[in-house]
């Protein structure tokens, strides 16, 4: 019998040979299925099932990625417990992925991985490059979902070329109210029974409250001109002009309402200085209290429904708030406001039956009340509106609550497949106006200009 | 056996070594294949596409280069870049110098000194970038708090657009650990026997430093020079978590606003010749200061 030994030499050859093919295998793209990209005409049928195949216990997985941590990624791990419950073959993945969940999606999906729902701000930007599947298909033969139970600005997020991408999830209350220091209000001798109407009634309010010290530094600053209102949707509703028509696919950024829009804005600068502005909110910045508003220095701001809660866990003490309708800046004495949403989205994943069953339950009150009771958000559906107790809501929550039904200038976003990059400009916007950098004129011009050849790039009119 | 069968074995040995070398430096070929050749010429291409990462690239030609240079938003980040590299090199290599130089002297705790410098390069840059928010604090910083103790009135470190690029090239003193590592090799390096000379000769301590220690160094200084422009260049993630770009875009560095091209405005295409230029000018840089190294490097075994 012979004995064949291996020598030293050869087992380090086959390792590093193994090695390296176990790189090479590493680096094999995963087995998804293949993405399927669309163009802006929608041409795909999807085949929808009643229900989703019966499989065995965890074998179909489902990954979950939303913005929030802390009690809003706690709530989102809880639903997806509860959807395992009730789907013992569904093992969820919930990710909570931060401010970076666009640029991680977007790398995803290059690798071929994409996660199955995703929650973001709005579709249209996703949907237009052929990222999503639609759910008017679902929608047609859902008993789940009630589309009536939604407020109608609601869906404006969710829509793109004439179809429905997402449900509004999670935060479909409201992103616009104009929240008051109560006590500094009152230290100023304002009367809170007369809020300000008009940008001019704000812009008094203001100097009534602010205070600076001999130098000029600010200690009490009467109106923030950073808050919500500057975003683009935001600042349409308050003007009282759409800056995007998602049906004609058209920018209207250069409508005098927007040039007039930045300035007024400006005012606020221009009475404390640009300079001491900036000064202001940095000062800020690493603190205890990183809020100006939050730590009692800030007259009036614009924030959303997350707000009351915010400032009841984070305000410095003995802090009073009340929230009213943001100032009609069209001047038509409208209440604006606006139905902010995350909206849930379907990527092309592999289980997009199982992925929509799990967005039928985001619609349900169940699956709101346990966000709710976790977290504190208030998804806008009206049954879960109505079983709420106002008195048991955190101070100013109401307002939010019924800005939905009473607000009289109620948008949502509008479907603007470049909302990102008008969102960012429209706060650097804001800011170059205040520093006398740049007229609006000028800016929006650009803007204009830049929106326009984006959007023809998207739909290949050139 | 024959010339030409002693030559076939020669062949197929060395043809056998060569795959065994290959087998042994598979993992980091197939990395360095996958993760940067690959990627780098794709960028290349994608530079000549629109591409948005979710559908096809469509190729374009010169477009996204031709739009770069009607681009406000590119100037501004490639001057915010240039200001940054221009004040935070010369800056770093001299502080690290200088502190090497006291590190290199026979002082009391000098090991432990030693330790403290290079801590910060340790730290992550996420740590560093809140810390140092706290410190830039305008009302209630540690650095107002310090120049009030003068009678300073401290200004809007990252609140102001006039001190925003500042500071940031301040905080990038936290990170020069590494340098003086390199700098206090290269000054243990010198040889005694030439202070000693220099000493006979009557040198002071600024002639020995201007005369001797500095071009005995020479090749670190363009070691750490030549890093710290790649770096500087290449400058992000403390502007990302501290400014994100503010106040007025004043710290909108290149690789930042390339960054969002990318990954947030669909345009990654756009952002694939923005990298391609910065490689371009990052070439030249690089090139220049090499070209000129040859005037005042000194190598120790030239003639």
């Amino acid at each position: 019998m012979t004995s064949r030994l291996v020598s030293r030499r050869s087992f380090l050859t086959g390792a590093a040979a193994a090695a390296g093919g176990g790189l090479l295998a590493a680096c094999a793209p995963m087995a998804t299925p293949q993405v399927v990209r669309e163009t802006v005409v929608v041409k795909e049928t999807v085949v929808v099932q009643a229900e989703p195949t019966k499989a065995p216990p965890g074998s179909i997985s489902i990954d979950f990625w939303y913005i929030w941590g802390g009690d809003g990624g706690k709530a989102m791990e809880a639903v997806s417990a509860e959807f395992e419950k009730r789907n013992p073959e569904v093992k969820m993945h919930p990710l909570t992925v931060g401010g970076v969940i666009l640029d991680k999606t977007l790398a995803a999906y290059a690798a071929g991985a994409p996660p199955d729902i995703c929650d973001l701000i709005l579709c249209a930007p996703l949907a237009a490059r052929g990222a999503l599947v639609p759910i008017d298909d679902f929608m047609a033969v859902t008993t789940v979902v009630k589309e009536d139970n939604y407020f109608d600005a609601q869906w404006d997020g969710t829509k793109w070329a004439g179809r429905r991408w997402g449900l509004p999830a999670n935060e479909g209350l409201g992103w616009l109210g104009l929240f008051r220091n109560r006590g500094l209000v009152r230290e100023a001798g304002l009367d809170e029974s007369q809020l300000p109407q008009t940008y001019e009634e704000l812009r008094t309010w203001s100097q009534a409250i602010t205070k600076v010290d001999e130098k000029g530094a600010i200690e009490i600053l009467g109106y923030s001109p950073a808050g919500m209102v500057n975003y683009p949707d935001c600042a349409s509703v308050v003007m009282g002009v759409r800056y995007f028509d998602p049906d004609a696919l058209k920018y209207n950024l250069t409508d005098e309402r927007f040039v007039e829009y930045f300035y007024k804005e400006k005012l606020f600068y221009d009475d404390v200085g640009p300079e001491n502005l900036a000064d202001f909110r940095a000062s800020f910045s690493g603190q205890a209290i990183a809020d100006p508003a939050a730590a009692g220095k800030v007259g009036l701001w614009t924030t959303g429904s997350w707000g009351p809660g915010y400032l009841v866990h984070n305000a410095a003490e003995g802090l009073e708030w009340g929230v009213s309708y943001m100032v009609d800046g069209a001047g038509q004495g409208a209440k604006p406001f606006f139905a902010g949403t995350h909206t849930m989205m379907m990527l092309k994943g592999a289980d997009v039956e199982w992925a929509w069953k799990f967005l039928e339950f985001s619609s349900t009150d169940e699956y709101i009340k346990m966000v709710y009771d976790i977290s504190g958000f208030i998804m806008g559906t009206k049954s879960f509106i109505n079983s709420l107790d106002a008195s048991t809501l955190y101070p100013g929550l109401e307002f939010f609550i019924r800005g939905l039904s009473e607000g009289t200038r109620v948008w949502g976003l509008g479907g603007d497949p470049n909302w990102y990059l008008l969102w960012s400009e429209f706060f650097n916007i804001n800011e170059a106006v205040g520093f006398g950098q740049t007229t609006p004129e000028e800016a929006l011009a650009n803007l204009q200009k830049m929106a326009t050849e984006e959007l023809d790039k998207l739909i290949g009119r050139r | 056996m024959t010339a030409r069968g002693l030559n076939y074995l020669r062949f197929r040995g060395a043809v056998r070594s060569f795959l065994v070398m290959l087998a042994f430096i598979s993992p980091w070929l197939i990395g360095f294949l996958w993760f940067f050749v690959y990627p780098t010429i794709s960028s290349l291409y994608y530079s000549f596409t629109e591409y948005n990462i979710l559908q096809p690239a469509e190729w374009v030609g010169l477009k996204n280069y031709i739009d770069l240079m009607q681009d406000p938003r590119f100037w501004n980040s490639l001057k915010n870049t240039a200001y940054y590299t221009v004040f935070s090199v010369p800056l770093n290599v001299f502080v690290a110098f200088s502190l090497a130089s006291v590190l290199n002297r026979e002082i009391p705790g000098r090991a432990v000194l030693r330790t403290l410098v290079y801590v910060p390069v340790v730290v992550p840059i996420t740590a560093t970038a809140m810390i140092w928010m706290w410190i830039f604090n305008t009302n209630w910083g540690l650095l107002n708090n310090l120049l009030a103790l003068v009678g300073i009135k401290g200004p809007a470190w990252l609140g102001s657009p006039s001190w925003s690029k500042p500071s940031l090239i301040l905080m990038q003193l936290w990170l020069i650990g590494g340098s003086i590592l390199i700098f206090l090799a290269a000054l243990q390096d010198v040889p005694r026997v030439l202070y000693e000379a220099a000493e006979v000769d009557g040198a002071g301590s600024f002639q020995k430093l201007l005369k001797i220690t500095v071009p005995m160094v020479t090749p670190a200084i363009l070691f750490t020079l030549l890093t710290g422009l790649i770096g500087a260049f290449q400058v992000f993630a403390s502007a990302w978590i501290m400014t994100n770009g503010g106040p007025l875009r004043s710290t909108e560095f290149y690789v930042l606003y390339l960054y969002n091209n990318g990954f947030k405005f669909f345009r990654m295409g756009y952002a694939s010749a923005m990298a391609w230029i910065l490689f371009v000018i990052v070439l030249i840089v690089s090139v220049i200061t090499f070209r000129s190294s040859a005037r005042w490097v000194y190598y120790g075994g030239q003639e």
